[in-house]
């Protein structure tokens, strides 16, 4: 049960994505985006992220951006739509793919949207996760983007605020791999986290969540 | 004009005809310059046959990412048509260290690299889905930068049907969901 490809889900989503083709919906993007969710305003506004049971608190951790600066997340991001994703810069299919993702569809909504919106990831991997490697790989992406990183200590604490499973090492040598969260986590302007987005969000379903969200914020209530 | 003389190329590496493969290929360089760069949003994925006596694997919508490392990911649909089932045991890369066949699965919050030691199975006419989030061959250490609109040469082994050469386009990031969309199979479990 605790054991599922990836993949599977996908499938399971593109069917869902080809039978709103099918049945005619409008060819907008919320045609494509109405996942059911268990969250009443993530419902009402057909947001496609999971939501986050509790919506804890933007968490409090300090690392080290790209210049080398210490970067005190609560304090810097701390009222902005906010995307959080621990990942490694040696990651050869989920963590690109993703970011890849996410800067297609900022560069096809409104800039307004890309400026009132922080993405941040987080280097698990520091032995390869260097500062200049980090900003060259997320320059790929989008300049904008925010890289950190820092010890294993300073790591390990930051995944415990955020609240994701700790990112270990897996298998040996150079190119070995690292297991890790695999979602991005949504932080709105009321400094709680709202929303996962699994690996496999589309592209779409990236534009109408950042739109509406950078639009109208987490309604109250 | 390119993309139909590499589809020759394709057939007759596929078929062991080697001569007929180098024209191909020739051809298909000297067209090069006038075809547009896969990059700008057309890229799509190769197809390829491996056969032996009567054993046929299809290999349908083969494409290979570019991440900004030296890593690379190959995705395609195997298809087995011999109706009696076929396995994909090894693969191979002249333009890097090794290739190997991952999976990726998800315990405990985490995505986990899976190494297929053993192989990935094709079912009896049935579909082997090497698709983004799933399985698929990782080409470790490439030999030079593979930038989206360049192409990588690698060879299927499979357990019944043999080997077969392929050239796999490389695509950019953002075009991963599409060509993954467009891979046979994608409503199997």
């Amino acid at each position: 049960m605790g054991t599922r490809t990836l993949s599977a889900r996908l499938a399971s989503a593109a069917l869902v994505g080809a039978l709103g083709l099918v049945l005619g919906c409008s060819p907008g993007p919320e045609a494509e985006t109405a996942a059911p969710t268990g969250d009443p305003v993530a419902a009402r506004l057909r947001l496609a992220g999971t939501p986050v049971p509790g919506f804890p608190e933007r968490p409090d951790f300090v690392l080290t951006d790209t210049e080398g600066r210490r970067f005190d997340f609560r304090a810097e991001t701390g009222g902005e739509l906010t995307l959080l994703f621990f990942g490694y810069t040696s990651c050869p299919d989920i963590c690109p793919v993703h970011l890849a993702n996410l800067a297609a569809a900022l560069d096809r909504i409104s800039p307004d949207v890309g400026r009132a919106l922080e993405v941040v990831f987080v280097g698990v991997d520091p032995a390869r996760d260097t500062p200049e490697r980090m900003r060259e790989w997320l320059d790929h992406f989008d300049p904008r983007f925010v890289g950190l990183t820092g010890t294993p200590e300073e790591l390990e604490a930051a995944q415990r605020a955020a609240g994701v499973p700790l990112a270990f090492a897996d298998g040996e040598g150079e190119g070995y791999a690292v297991s890790h969260a695999g979602w991005i986590t949504l932080y709105d302007r009321s400094d709680r986290a709202r929303l996962r987005y699994p690996f496999g969000t589309r592209q779409k379903q990236w534009a109408h969540d950042l739109a509406v969200l950078a639009r109208e914020g987490w309604p109250a209530g | 004009m390119r993309h139909a003389a590499l589809g020759v190329a394709r057939r007759a590496l596929a078929q062991g005809a080697l001569p007929l493969a180098l024209a191909a290929l020739l051809l298909a360089c000297s067209a090069e310059h006038e075809a547009p760069p896969p990059s700008a949003g057309g890229a799509q994925g190769v197809d390829a046959v491996a056969a032996a006596g009567e054993a046929r694997v299809a290999i349908r919508g083969a494409f290979a990412t570019a991440p900004p490392g030296s890593d690379a990911a190959v995705y395609a649909a195997l298809i087995d048509e011999s109706g009696k089932g076929d396995r994909l045991v090894a693969a191979s890369c002249p333009d890097a260290a090794g290739a190997m066949l991952h999976g990726l699965e998800e315990r405990d919050g985490r995505v986990h690299m899976v190494h297929h030691a053993g192989g990935i199975a094709i079912p009896p006419g049935g579909v082997a889905r090497l698709a983004p989030g799933g399985d698929h061959v990782m080409i470790h250490q490439l030999t030079g930068r593979f930038a989206p609109g360049s192409e990588i040469a690698l060879a299927l082994e499979f357990e019944r049907a043999g080997r077969v050469e392929l050239v796999v386009p490389v695509v950019a990031l953002a075009a991963v969901e599409r060509l993954g969309d467009a891979l046979p199979g994608g409503d199997a479990p």
